[in-house]
């Protein structure tokens, strides 16, 4: 016994060692990361490479703060506007600024997420409640062995709501209980879309409660989609629901109101739950951008045509199948699958490990607009820490798919906002290119991708539509006054079917979850990426064991 | 002669034993008087709201509580004995050291254990009425760790207490402010449950530390 105490006395030190001294290393030695971010520009279709305040292209020349942002217009419209450089077309693509504003987003997914304890009751807003604010409502629910709903003032279950909401999902074919639930729960959003929910057997359903009655939508995914985390967003434009990211499948968005999923060309990432640690580690960051065309799509990015357009498909159902308490959305149409252009492609980060302290973006100008040859802009790769990826053999972003190049457009992208140091993962390898250049050992990587879209080239009747912008501008009219109320009549009857021409980036009726087709065995190739020549291990200490 | 263990080892802390039972009985009415007041003036959906969303602890004044009483339970029982080395005396008994020493500090380990046991127990049934079982859950995932922390502390405060040199002392004393720190690290609502079990089964394997404390004791070390 007092062999064992004294054992356990020496165990008890070590412990605690382990935990103090690793700390007091790096918060005396820690150094701060150094910063390379590369972005492709589609003005010089080159990269211009950002490191600390230095920005340059490849070969070493120097640009100047507003060289850079021009070459860079997607990134720094507000500047150029302000300037009165902001080009009015790119590559044959108008360029309309309020557009990109609208259509832009932003998301940055924080490993952490994956580790932290979730709440397991939720508010369910009213999605459609006549007026103008989200109220808070009074109960809030949870989804085990069924639905309930607590009424926060009694703290007692209202069986009623409960039963009809635990019906609801019972009739979709929900498997009790909940597994990941994710929704916005807060009264400061545009409008509510209720949640996104998996049940016991990993199916996905989108939940909400639209005029007191529950909706419920079983969203149709590949049977090994193991979803891992999900994050809804509440996008300007109305692209898409949230995303979802999968262990082994990457990362996904789901369309709005047509519940596709669409995989953002994004593969070999690892979203696997790491025990947290002082090692700072990768970052795979992805912009996405989409351009409206013209003025008849750019409509469409409105937040009011879109909301109509989902009123009219609804009763359209609810016509069909007045009983059903659950509405359904139709499938979408077979050709009905542009709805995120520009994802498509493939882009492989060969053993490329995104853990927690990742950072995933989006940027998605345009919702399905503005698509119609296909081709997939460019993308672009930052990697932080290291040396930026520079020469012509380290391109790893590209112009990809690209039948006609003098049509393709590329985004510019950012830097993420580099605050996140304290990450909390380790990246194994990175992309070839790039991360040869960081060198092995602990290293805070960021990886971005930024897919930009061809598109039409202006039409010669475009220039009317320029035309009457400026009218509209002289006018000091609001843009959207100057349009055809799109409620109503042909042009809205137009939108609710238009489905964009081109080529089917992915099937809906295979349910959808074909990998991106690619167009070309030129974008193969430009996509490829090569292994890490070694494995970059890390190696830290954190209580007393290897981290790697 | 247990039973006069026992009893003598009462008389040493009663008077602490009671002062922690009734310093928590008094945060436990705090803490509910101002979940029913905040209830009244913000309404119960939104006050829920603060607590699973905002991270709100309401029952944030229990924190330190555990150690203190682990604290002062442990001072009031092995400060005495080590005032002129009185604990000799116990060994000098006719039973076995090593059991004598186990049974006193069993002894205050329970009353700590009881203490901690009837202020959760109270914590539990007093949130009941305000709160779901998915809100209690949470807190007391929250709350778990600074109660194991507060036995952890009576655990190594008499290792401190009962060395008789000064230098191990100091150096029990670093890692026992190390370990214990462990426990109270902020942290989000429900973040502690994955250590729960390891820093519980670490908490159990410390019960047994005095032991050697005392052993060093008896052997003479100055």
């Amino acid at each position: 016994m007092i062999k064992s105490s004294r054992y356990i006395l020496v165990a008890l030190g070590i412990l605690v060692a382990s935990i103090v001294i690793p700390s007091l290393y790096w918060t005396i030695f820690e150094k701060v990361p150094r910063s390379v971010n590369a972005f492709y520009s589609c003005i010089t279709d080159d990269f211009v490479i950002v490191d600390g305040n230095s920005k340059k292209d490849p070969s070493g020349r120097e640009y100047a703060t507003e060289e850079y942002e021009k070459v860079l217009p997607l990134m720094f419209f507000r500047q150029l506007m302000a300037d009165g450089t902001m080009p009015d077309s790119l590559k044959g693509v108008l360029l309309e600024t309020p557009s990109i504003s609208r259509a832009s987003s932003f998301y940055r997914y924080t490993p952490k997420k994956l580790d932290s304890p979730v709440p397991t009751l939720w508010p369910m807003f009213e999605s459609q409640s006549g007026k103008v604010n989200l109220a808070m409502p009074e109960d809030y629910f949870r989804i085990e062995k069924r639905m309930e709903f607590i009424v926060a003032r009694t703290n007692r279950i209202n069986e009623e709501k409960s039963t009809l909401f635990t019906d609801a999902l019972t009739a979709e074919g929900f498997s009790f209980p909940a597994g990941i639930i994710a929704g916005i729960p807060t009264t400061r959003k545009s409008c509510d879309e209720g949640y996104f929910v998996t049940d016991s057997n990993g199916a996905l359903f989108h939940i909400k409660m639209v005029k007191g009655e529950p909706y419920v939508v079983r969203i149709e995914t590949p049977e090994d989609l193991d979803i891992v985390y999900i994050e809804a967003v509440d996008l300007r434009s109305r692209e898409f629901y949230c995303y979802l990211f999968t262990k082994n499948q990457g990362i996904f968005v789901v369309m709005d109101e047509v519940y596709d999923l669409q995989r953002l060309p994004v593969d070999g990432l690892a979203l696997e739950p790491v025990h947290p640690r002082r090692v700072r580690v990768g970052r795979v960051s992805v912009d996405v951008a989409t351009l409206p065309v013209d003025q008849t799509d750019r409509r469409v990015l409105r937040p009011s045509d879109r909301q109509q357009g989902v009123q009219l498909v609804r009763d359209a159902d609810a016509a069909h199948d007045p009983e059903k308490t659950a509405l359904r959305i139709p499938d979408p149409p077979a050709d009905h699958e542009h709805l995120l252009p520009g994802v498509w492609g493939s882009v492989k980060i060969a053993d490329a490990v995104l853990l927690p302290g990742g950072n995933f973006r989006h940027k998605g100008l345009g919702p399905d607009t503005g698509i119609s040859d296909g081709g997939v802009g460019g993308h672009q790769a930052y990697a932080r820490r290291g040396a930026p990826c520079e020469g012509p053999e380290h391109r790893m972003t590209l112009l990809g798919g690209l039948e006609n190049p003098a049509e393709g457009f590329v985004g510019g992208g950012r830097r993420g906002g580099g605050s996140q140091t304290k990450g909390e993962l380790g990246v194994k390898h990175v992309v070839e290119e790039c991360i040869e250049g960081l060198g092995h050992g602990p290293a805070e990587l960021e990886i971005g991708l930024h897919l930009g879209l061809l598109a039409h080239p202006v039409p010669a009747v475009e220039g009317e539509g320029l035309e009457k912008d400026e009218r509209d501008k002289e006018c000091g009219k609001e843009e959207e006054d100057s349009l055809p109320d799109p409620h109503f009549g042909p042009e809205a009857e137009r939108m609710l079917h238009r489905r964009p021409s081109g080529p089917t980036l992915v099937s809906r009726t295979g349910r959808g979850l074909k990998p991106p087709a690619v167009s070309s065995a030129g974008m193969r190739s430009l996509f490829r990426f090569g292994p890490c020549p070694d494995d970059v291990a890390y190696r830290r200490i954190q209580l007393g064991r290897k981290v790697g | 002669m247990f039973k006069s263990t026992i009893y003598k080892e009462w008389i040493k802390i009663r008077l602490v034993a009671w002062s922690a039972l009734g310093l928590g009985l008094i945060a436990l009415a705090n803490i509910f008087l101002h979940v029913r007041h905040d209830i009244l003036f913000v309404d119960a959906a939104n006050y829920w709201y603060t607590f699973i969303f905002r991270g709100y602890t309401f029952f944030g004044i229990l924190k330190f509580l555990p150690f203190v009483s682990g604290l002062a339970i442990a001072i009031a029982q092995y400060f005495p004995e080590t005032v002129n080395k009185r604990i000799k005396l116990t060994f000098h008994l006719p039973v076995s050291e090593n059991g004598v020493l186990i049974s006193m500090h069993a002894f205050g380990a329970m009353i700590l254990v009881a203490i901690l046991a009837i202020v959760l127990g109270l914590f539990t049934a007093g949130s009941a009425i305000f709160f779901p079982g998915n809100i209690i859950k949470a807190s007391l995932l929250t709350m778990m760790p600074w109660f194991l922390g507060g036995i952890a502390t009576y655990f190594l405060v008499a290792l401190v207490l009962l060395e008789p040199m000064w230098i191990y002392r100091g150096l029990y004393t670093v890692i026992a402010a190390g370990f214990v720190t462990v426990f109270f690290t902020g942290a989000v609502i429900g973040a502690f449950e994955p250590v729960l079990l390891p820093l519980a089964l670490a908490t159990l394997l410390l019960s047994c530390v005095v032991l050697f404390s005392g052993y060093r004791f008896r052997k003479g070390e100055m």
